[in-house]
């Protein structure tokens, strides 16, 4: 099994390093790598991770977006701070600011209702149907017919598996390659247990962000309620915890340096597999456009922020989103550049080209033939790239979004729910209601207009053939700020959007109703809906090629590795994946070596006063007394904070709990360092590293600082 | 410095090198700490190393402001590469620009001459001359006690410099208890025969300034000629190479982790010896205000340049000269409080004094030390006023301009042995200078609301601190302000280059009838400095006397401890002593002591700074290191880090393994170590030196000098 290791190594042109192993693996393949996971230390039986339903498997959910586990029979659920950060922004005002103070419920009827769209998923059930959705394909095939043969396949499959509390999703591997119907009970009453404050749980805040040396207790508790009859419910007052079948154990003495260590989580997106062509594209043209675009709405929400605090509040969510991808996008670029990825991935596909040609035979020419094609039609998509990102920019609005929103809600109604568009069937309507409602926590009038005038601005300056004639239409051939400023001002004057009595009111409403409409926004959004269509239409189309093209390649990827015996794992795509390795720092750079473990006396070093380098005191105070109350670590002779793990991670795992050789929990993941921002596209054996907090830490700041020892208690931690 | 390490220690809970490598030693003094220096591992005799004037360290010379050594028998002297930057910028033209393409003379003939007004001296004298400085001074007090002084160095200067091509000054060690006459022989023909490109010498520029890792190879070759009679002469094409008293030899072998290092140069200053109060004026006081009022220009500069850009471009340099010090003040403040400097030096004096008090003589010097303290407190009563009107001397031109008219006026009044240093005739051209390059750096807007900025800290000053001259010349509020500099503005032709250069050259006489507003305000407010001045030098005078009882009693009480005292550096010869060290610069990171030419690659962007030159990187592509890698590392070193004691003027200095062999060439410190210049912590203390191997390397294999490798005995 060594040869993956060198040959990933390779290909990436690297110099291979003894421990590190690239895969997000699908549970199923486990068994099939057990050498190696017993080589890094795994002492659990690999066939006991395939099983979903056992443990320690069935003890991890999804937070849609991010990772948790079951840490009490109580449906106690431990994930990061940053991913119970929206619990904590719904429910703070700037008088009781629950960011800022942390929280801490001493007993169930102390616990905070989550915002009503927070969810946890726990899986049950996955089952492989690329036959099912694959039988009614044909090689000729229309690429709009064949987007529509899967897409009704798929959800045909999805309405068969869904009952009442669970949802059904089918997930594509290897762009088509491969389908899963992944079956999750889905729990909706979901409670705010225990945050630490800010201080705690995001200290070193964006500075530090994807940054090692690391000192965030980037962990929260929340809780999953379901009806009294053990169902899945929206929040009500007698609702009672859930009671989950699998408990992740907790491991106090954490682990150290060497240690195996794997994290079992919900891995998003990855783009290991993506054609030199689209790298470029990625490198010349989409990061460096969005670095400016993010940069600008983090401007216009600071300026209008200044003016009047409650936007702060509003949009801290937002905020913390876009200055983690502002940075994000600028160590994509670093890491891009640095890893040479497009010259790799050329060289790459030259070789499997070679390859192809080598076997020959007519099934590999038509992979080559399938190939080339791929890549013409990549080139073509990327022409409309200003005017789709142009469109993503307008919803930005809520205002705007919102109208779209009810108008495609409301005409889609009308169909047959199988065939209503994906995101727009019955299933979807209490999530739509939830972002609804919400809105009213997240919208300032005077920020979404600027928001839109800013998208429109971009949307002036397209060439005539890609615009909308409908916009146009309301555009009225207005190009210069100031106009479309007034025109947007008009607009929102002419809406009752904004009111979230009214919002709810067109929700129910019925299409002819919302065509009625005399609202100006539902007006503008009833005039493009046709446009948006199309639009759907074209980018379905591309789908539907893509859905052809993209598995051929990865056939012929898949048959390439195993010519050199080498399993392929599919790149992330939001279903559960294990990554294993082990405890270890890193050497980022000439004559740098960062310790795979940060202690607490990084944070006294660190600590300024100042947001976000302001610990509490009694923090700083308890690490100058080591007060430690045993938990640290003997082996350091203190207390440590965050480690690395030489893991395959991307966004999504955040949370993820990191399991020692016996699969307990010893940390959560949270982040990635720098240079892993890039993994992405390439993983680096040498520098791609995982940043967990450690356990010890988190027990610790519970137990020593926010006194949360009836957490502890119920997880069944011991006394210290 | 075991008492501070171990206060340290205390006080940062960290564990610190019980043996801190610190110190800037007097050649004179190695023999002193002859045990010290081999148990770090020095293999040779530190007898050999008591004379500054004999070989080895008469090798170790002066050049261009900082230090250089003399590699070869012909007078081959190795530098940085930024000390030797002005001869290289002095030789570049367009369509030869040896910046860009570094430079490799051919041969002899083909070595460049240096810009004239480059030196290099080489140390033939150093006399203690303690008592022909002190005896004039002895009785006096205050004002007299700075004027002996002063007249008495004077002279030895004068007498010293009699004889041809010897340059002569005075240092002043430990503050006033010693004083050294030093005798340099100084060479003025200068070549150019070595140079890396930009893009190595100065590779990482201002973006790597005090950082480490650190890939530059910051060095040159140049050769000092003498005229054919062997004395220093101009450049002449008859001239022929220097033959140096002695030369240091390059080693051939390399540095690791934990090897015995020692340096050689001329540290400019150092405050280590200043009393508690100082520590505590610099930590809490200098250094904040400096920064709180540099911070309030370069605000008043970025505004008016957002406004015009015109006026942003004239301030460009200035505005990037306050951001420097900003950063270095901040940092220098950063490391102080990490080394927690005020209460280390405050228990360190206070245990001084506890001893001092129960020794015979003790009562005596304490009297001297608690009179040296009321000085240093009163200079605080007036702390506010001088650093305002310091930068109205420093950060404007048109006032600075008029201010120094007028002050010539008085001092063209006298002979030209009194005048008052920096207006003497020697000095006229430099002030003429000055007037001429305010044409492209003044804007009349931003000069006055740069004076806006400081005379309204001024006008808040307590009645104590303020002057009549100042009061009338600007009033007494916000508004007085603002008129009376729109109305000296408005009446001033000075901000015209001819109308200053024809006020700069008339008589006092003349000027003394000029009516225009800004001269006039000058001539005003000299009273005012020349007050300021008399009590500034009759402070300095007392200082004079009574700080070498301060230090007395610092040297008796190490003295005690078995510890020796180096005297605060004053860019005189100095010896430091230590070894390659890692640095854990913070948490969780760890600096390891050698670079290699990995970086070089992982750095370059291909744009300047990161844009190593293409030879550079086929060269450590192609791997061809031959013996010049490091054994360990397996690759090509390029820097290397160690703990030595330096401080500005080190650069350049020669760094040598324990056979006295040299291994480096020092040329920056990292970033934790801005503060040195006032406490050495041995956790964050380094000094960042090019690695031999690394020039070596470069000359053999990629920009190669065969018959320079020769000359230096390397072929």
């Amino acid at each position: 099994m060594r040869r993956l290791i060198l040959s990933a190594a390779l290909a990436a042109g690297f110099i291979s390093s003894a421990h590190a192993v690239e895969g997000m693996w699908q549970p199923a393949q486990l068994p099939g790598i057990a050498a190696m996971l017993k080589q890094h230390g795994l002492q659990l039986d690999p066939s006991t991770l395939t099983d979903l339903t056992a443990y320690p498997m069935g003890a991890i959910v999804s937070l849609g977006g991010c990772t948790a586990s079951f840490v009490s029979p109580e449906g106690l659920v431990v994930t990061n701070h940053h991913c119970g950060y929206g619990a904590l922004q719904y429910n703070s005002t700037p008088q009781k600011n629950l960011i800022e103070s942390g929280f801490l419920a001493k007993t169930h009827a102390e616990e905070l209702p989550g915002s009503p769209d927070m969810r946890v998923f726990v899986t049950e059930d996955i089952r492989d149907v690329t036959k099912e959705v694959t039988a009614k394909l044909s090689d000729g095939m229309d690429p709009l017919d064949r987007y529509r043969a899967i897409d009704l396949a798929k959800k045909t499959l999805v309405k068969d598996c869904e009952t009442e509390g669970y949802r059904c999703d089918v997930y594509t591997f290897h762009g088509g390659y491969s389908y899963q119907l992944i079956k999750q009970l889905e729990i909706k009453d979901v409670r705010l247990v225990y945050a630490p404050p800010e201080s705690i749980g995001k200290f070193g805040g964006d500075v530090d962000n994807w940054m090692w040396p690391r000192h965030t207790g980037d962990f929260s508790y929340l809780r999953a309620y379901v009806s009294k009859d053990g169902k899945s419910a929206m929040y009500a007052k007698d609702n009672v915890p859930y009671h989950p079948k699998h408990v992740i154990k907790i491991n106090p003495e954490g682990v150290e340096a060497g240690d195996y260590v794997m994290v079992v989580g919900y891995p998003g997106r990855t783009n290991r597999y993506r054609l030199a062509a689209e790298a470029k594209s990625s490198i010349d043209w989409v990061y460096p456009t969005q670095i400016k675009i993010y940069q600008d709405t983090l401007d216009i929400i600071a300026a209008n922020g200044k003016a009047n605090p409650d936007v702060m509040v509003k949009y801290a969510s937002v905020v913390a989103g876009l200055n983690n991808y502002l940075k994000n996008f600028g160590g994509q670029l670093e890491g891009l550049r640095r890893a040479n990825a497009v010259a790799v991935k050329q060289k790459q596909e030259a070789d499997l080209d070679a390859w192809l040609k080598q076997q020959g035979g007519a099934d590999n020419h038509a992979l080559e033939a399938d190939i080339a094609t791929l890549k013409t039609k990549i080139a073509e998509y990327q022409s409309t790239r200003e005017r789709d990102l142009d469109l993503t920019l307008l919803s930005r609005s809520s205002l705007f979004a919102s109208g779209v929103r009810l108008v495609r809600l409301s005409q889609e109604r009308t169909k047959p729910d199988m065939e209503r568009e994906a995101g727009f069937q019955q299933r979807d309507e209490v999530r739509i209601e939830g972002a609804l409602k919400q809105m009213e926590r997240r919208y300032d009038p005077k920020t979404d207009q600027q928001l839109m005038v800013y998208a429109l601005k971009r949307y002036v300056a397209l060439p005539k053939d890609q615009r909308l004639p409908a916009m146009d239409a309301w555009l009225e051939g207005t190009s210069d700020e100031a106009a479309i400023t007034a025109k947007v001002a008009a607009l929102y004057a002419g809406s009752k959007l904004g009111d979230t009595a009214d919002r709810m009111k067109w929700f129910k409403a019925d299409a002819a109703a919302i065509a009625a409409s005399d609202d100006s926004m539902l007006k503008l959004a009833g005039a493009l809906t046709p446009e948006l269509k199309k639009i759907d239409d074209d980018q379905d189309t591309r789908e539907g090629e893509m859905a052809k093209l993209r598995p051929r390649y990865m056939q012929a990827m898949i048959a390439w590795k195993d010519s050199q015996h080498l399993p392929v794992y599919p790149d992330a795509n939001s279903s559960l994946r294990v990554t294993f390795g082990n405890v270890q720092g890193v050497a980022p750079r000439d004559g740098v070596t960062y310790a795979p473990f940060t202690t607490v006396e990084g944070i006294v070093e660190k600590d300024t006063g100042v947001e976000p380098f302001n610990a509490p005191k009694a923090e700083t105070d308890a690490i100058r007394a080591k007060a430690f109350d045993g938990y640290a670590s003997k082996k350091q002779g203190t207390l440590p904070v965050d480690f690395l793990a030489d893991l395959d991670i991307t966004g999504g795992n955040s949370g993820s709990p990191s399991l020692d050789a016996q699969g307990r929990l010893v940390g959560l993941a949270f982040d990635g360092n720098w240079e892993s921002v890039s993994g992405d596209w390439l993983f680096n054996p040498k520098l791609n590293r995982s940043i967990q907090v450690d356990v010890r830490y988190m027990l610790w700041v519970m137990h020593h600082l926010d006194h949360a020892d009836n957490l502890l208690k119920e997880m069944g931690v011991p006394a210290k | 410095m075991r008492i501070s390490t171990v206060v340290l220690g205390a006080a940062m809970a960290l564990a610190v090198d019980a043996k801190a490598d610190e110190g800037m030693w007097m050649p004179s003094q190695l023999p002193k700490i002859d045990k010290a220096l081999r148990e770090a591992g020095f293999k040779g005799n530190p007898a050999d190393l008591a004379d500054l004037a004999k070989a080895p360290l008469n090798a170790v010379v002066k050049v261009g402001g900082a230090t250089g050594a003399f590699v070869s028998s012909d007078g081959l002297v190795l530098t940085n590469h930024h000390v030797a930057f002005g001869v290289i910028q002095y030789n570049s033209k367009p369509d030869r620009d040896l910046i860009a393409n570094g430079f490799v003379a051919p041969d002899r003939a083909g070595e460049l001459p240096a810009n004239p007004d480059y030196r290099l001296r080489v140390t033939v004298g150093f006399d203690q001359v303690t008592d022909r400085v002190l005896g004039p001074a002895r009785g006096k007090t205050g004002r007299a006690y700075y004027d002996a002084v002063d007249a008495a160095s004077k002279a030895l200067v004068a007498e010293c410099e009699k004889e041809a091509g010897i340059r002569c000054s005075v240092a002043n060690m430990f503050y006033g208890r010693d004083f050294y006459l030093v005798k340099q022989l100084e060479l003025r023909d200068i070549r150019l025969v070595y140079a890396p490109p930009r893009a190595i010498g100065n590779y990482g520029d201002e973006i790597d300034n005090f950082v480490w890792p650190r890939h530059a190879g910051d060095f040159t070759v140049l050769r000092a000629y003498v005229g054919p009679d062997g004395k220093p002469a101009d450049y002449s094409p008859q001239n022929k190479p220097y033959n140096p008293p002695s030369h240091l030899t390059i080693a051939r072998g390399g540095v690791a982790e934990g090897d015995f290092v020692m340096l050689a140069g001329y540290p400019g200053t150092t405050y280590r010896h200043r009393t508690a109060a100082e520590f505590a004026d610099q930590v809490q006081w200098r250094l904040p205000v400096t920064v709180g009022v540099l911070k309030q220009l370069q605000g008043v500069i970025e505004d008016a340049g957002k406004a015009d850009r015109d006026a942003g471009i004239r301030y460009a340099s200035q505005l990037q000269s306050l951001k420097n010090n900003m950063k270095r003040f901040s940092g220098e403040l950063e490391g102080l409080g990490r080394s927690d400097a005020v209460t280390v030096r405050a228990e360190d004096e206070k245990a001084m004094l506890a001893w001092l008090a129960k020794q015979k003589d003790g009562k005596h010097l304490r009297s001297d030390i608690d009179a040296a303290a009321k000085q240093i407190a009163a200079s605080n009563d007036v702390r506010e006023r001088d650093l305002l009107l310091g930068m109205i001397g420093t950060q404007t031109q048109l006032m600075r301009g008029a201010l120094n008219i007028e002050r010539l006026a008085i001092e063209r009044r006298k002979a030209d042995a009194d005048r008052e240093t920096g207006f003497q005739q020697r000095d006229e051209e430099l002030l003429e200078s000055q007037l001429k390059q305010v044409q492209r750096r003044y804007d009349v807007h931003v000069e006055k609301s740069l004076l806006t900025a400081l005379l309204a800290r001024y006008q808040k000053l307590p009645d104590a601190q303020r002057l009549p001259e100042f009061d009338k010349a600007f009033g007494r509020t916000p508004a007085e302000l603002a008129s009376s500099l729109d109305r000296i503005y408005g009446a001033t032709k000075l901000g015209d280059e001819a109308e200053r250069l024809r006020q700069f050259k008339a008589s006092p006489d003349e000027l003394a009838t000029s009516v225009d507003a800004l001269l006039a305000v000058a001539r005003d407010l000299q009273p005012a400095l020349l007050r300021i001045d008399d009590q500034r030098k009759s402070r300095e005078g007392e200082l004079l006397r009574l700080r070498p009882a301060y230090m007395q009693a610092l040297i008796a009480y190490r003295e005690e401890q078995g510890r020796a005292v180096y005297p605060d550096a004053n860019s005189t010869l100095r010896v430091s002593y230590g070894k390659v060290t890692p640095l854990v610069a913070r948490d969780a990171v760890t600096y390891s002591p050698v670079t290699t030419v990995a970086g070089i690659v992982e750095k370059n962007t291909g744009k300047e700074p990161f844009d190593a030159p293409k030879p550079l990187l086929a060269a450590i592509k192609k791997g061809d290191f031959g013996d010049y890698a490091d054994a360990k590392l397996k690759t090509m070193p390029v820097d290397f880090l160690s703990n030595l004691d330096t401080t500005g003027g080190n650069s350049g200095s020669p760094v040598l393994n324990a056979k006295g062999e040299l291994v480096g060439l020092n040329f920056d410190s990292n970033w934790e170590a801005v503060s040195a210049s006032w406490m050495y912590d041995p956790r964050y203390k380094r000094a960042i030196h090019v690695d031999m191997r690394y020039m070596r390397w470069l000359m053999d294999k990629v920009y190669p000098s065969p018959k320079l490798l020769e000359e230096l005995g390397l072929k």
